[in-house]
């Protein structure tokens, strides 16, 4: 059994794939794409979710007047603080 | 690799582009804290993701396509010919994998390919591949503390895996069609990177509009306050530090140019990109100088602020680029100063008109420097050979003009104006308002305040507890 290289001890000017599997190349490539487009699409979908969330929440006058002092709150201290009432 | 000298050559080249990589990284660190810094404390974390993602989301998609399009688009393709076969740099190639350099397996390529890119094609697809991460790192900077992390990611592949790297193909490699019919020259990415994304920063910033109270009633716009200055301070130092890895990453360390001369013998030296001759030493005091005409009129013109010095240093170095190879030091260093005094009033006079809110000025730094920089080559080296090869258009100021254009405008403002538009359509472009004045930190990041909350509580009651406080 071998997934690619047997032996270091030959001509080593005709060694040429060194990784394993070689022959593959096309099938990690669509792997590779379709990981990368299904990451995006997740991560719009997870970012709409959360974003969607956040106006709902905002949408309380009150709530997001805190939200602001928190904010715009000096350090961590005071921000610890104003977390830590009612909000 | 039998031959000792070619061994030497080939892997000195090799480790050469590798070095030049690890400095290249420093801009992104740079750019990370630059912005960071730059924006308010509410938004600092969310900022600092949005820009991160860039390395490994332009980095896959470079390796799918992005390397491809430099060498099989050269043409246009439909300009000067057809799409080149580029066999060593399509995504399932086997050089695009660990390689020893022996015969190759596919039938798609020679054993010259497999010989000359074994050892190169990794390290040079990584040296472009960290300019792809720095032209999505500009646009990522102008647009903070408003646009969704997701729209910004797909528009950082569009301008780091495609727009950029087909500027490239057309105007930053030896036979691009630029080079042959324009005679464009732009040895250090004035306009292929700098003008591209400050460009293409420009149509984002169109249509995604300023941050809420940016702008007063009467249309003047107030000075948004960077929350850490010394985090933006060290990040532009770091950004200086790494344009220097950018520098040497534009060259071939080593290259024989004396059969392309029509010597007969060789004649082995640095070259530029279009393989035209260079030495490290000259583009070395070229960068200083112009990194210093562009401090130096930048804290003149901004009257001593830090923040426009530091970065009037950079567009200096970017005003010059163009001609960095080939300029003498002081005309590099007037030439930035010169640059510097368009792309400051450039913004002032964008962000007023326009109302235009490009919160790091990197429209300014690097599309206003970096169109500059280009066009003013044309009249400096004006008659210049643009390649080895003597039937290609020589440098001139229409060529370089033309060729500013394509980059800001064509390549950069245009499809980033699209891209934007359909994105804002699909209302996928913009954070909602109540979360922007909320703050984007709050809203991703609440849990981690209450742990910290909760940590402090629990010291409180210790302390007391302890004896230690009342």
């Amino acid at each position: 059994m071998s997934t690619g290289i047997e032996t270091w001890n030959m001509n080593l000017l005709d060694i040429g794939t060194l990784y394993p599997f070689p022959g593959t190349e096309t099938v990690l490539v669509i792997i590779g794409v379709a990981s990368w487009i299904i990451w995006h699409i997740k991560q719009i979908k997870d970012e709409n979710a959360a974003l969607e969330e956040e106006k709902r929440k905002f949408s309380d006058k009150a709530k997001l007047r805190k939200a602001m002092e928190i904010s715009n709150a000096e350090s961590l201290l005071e921000t610890v603080k104003s977390h830590t009432s009612d909000f | 690799m039998g031959d000792p000298l070619d061994a030497l050559t080939i892997i000195f080249t090799e480790v050469y582009y590798w070095i030049t990589v690890v400095f290249m990284f420093l801009i992104h660190v740079g750019f990370c804290m630059y912005e960071v810094g730059a924006s308010r404390k509410k938004n600092m974390m969310h900022t600092l993701m949005k820009n991160t993602m860039v390395i490994p989301l332009v980095t896959v998609s470079f390796f799918y396509f992005g390397w491809w399009i430099y060498f099989g688009w050269a043409n246009g393709p439909g300009i000067t010919g057809g799409v080149i076969d580029a066999p060593w740099a399509t995504p399932w190639s086997e050089l695009m994998g660990a390689h020893l350099g022996g015969k190759p397996f596919q039938d798609t390529l020679t054993a010259d390919d497999t010989m000359g890119w074994a050892r190169i094609n990794g390290v040079f697809w990584a040296a472009f591949l960290l300019f792809s991460w720095t032209a999505a790192s500009i646009v990522s900077g102008a647009v903070i503390e408003r646009i969704r992390s997701g729209a910004f990611w797909l528009l950082a592949v569009l301008i780091g895996s495609f727009m950029w790297i087909i500027d490239a193909a057309w105007g930053w490699s030896p036979d691009g069609w630029m080079v042959q019919l324009l005679g464009y020259h732009d040895a250090y990415a004035s306009g292929v990177i700098h003008a591209i994304a400050g460009g293409f920063a420009l149509g984002i910033l169109v249509h995604l509009g300023p941050r809420i109270g940016k702008f007063r009633a009467d249309g003047t716009p107030r000075n948004i306050v960077p929350h850490n200055p010394w985090l933006v301070t060290i990040g532009l130092f770091l950004i200086y530090t790494g344009f220097w890895g950018f520098y040497v990453a534009c060259n071939i360390p080593i290259f024989d140019i004396g059969g392309a001369a029509g010597m007969d013998k060789s004649f082995f030296t640095t070259t530029t990109i279009y393989l035209t001759p260079t030495t490290t030493s000259a583009i070395t005091m070229n960068f200083l100088m112009s990194l210093s005409g562009g401090m130096m009129m930048g804290f003149v013109i901004s009257k001593g602020d830090a923040f426009w010095t530091y970065s009037s240093g950079l567009a200096g170095i970017i005003a010059a680029s163009a001609g960095n190879d080939l300029y003498h030091p002081i005309q590099a260093m007037i030439i930035a100063a010169a640059g510097v005094v368009f792309m400051y009033k450039m913004h002032f006079w964008v962000e007023r008109k326009f109302k235009i809110d490009d919160a790091v000025g990197a429209v300014a730094v690097h599309g206003y420097a970096g169109f500059f920089g280009v066009v003013i080559a044309g009249f400096v080296l004006w008659g210049y050979p643009s390649s080895m090869n003597p039937d290609y258009a020589p440098i001139t100021p229409w060529g370089q003009f033309i060729g500013a254009v394509i980059m800001f405008g064509l390549l950069g403002f245009l499809p980033a104006w699209i891209a934007a538009g359909i994105l804002k359509k699909m209302n996928l472009l913009r954070i909602p308002e109540e979360v922007e004045i909320a703050g984007l930190d709050l809203a991703e990041y609440h849990g981690r305040y209450l742990d910290e909350a909760e940590v402090y509580e629990a010291e409180l009651s210790e302390a007391r507890a302890r004896g230690l406080i009342d």
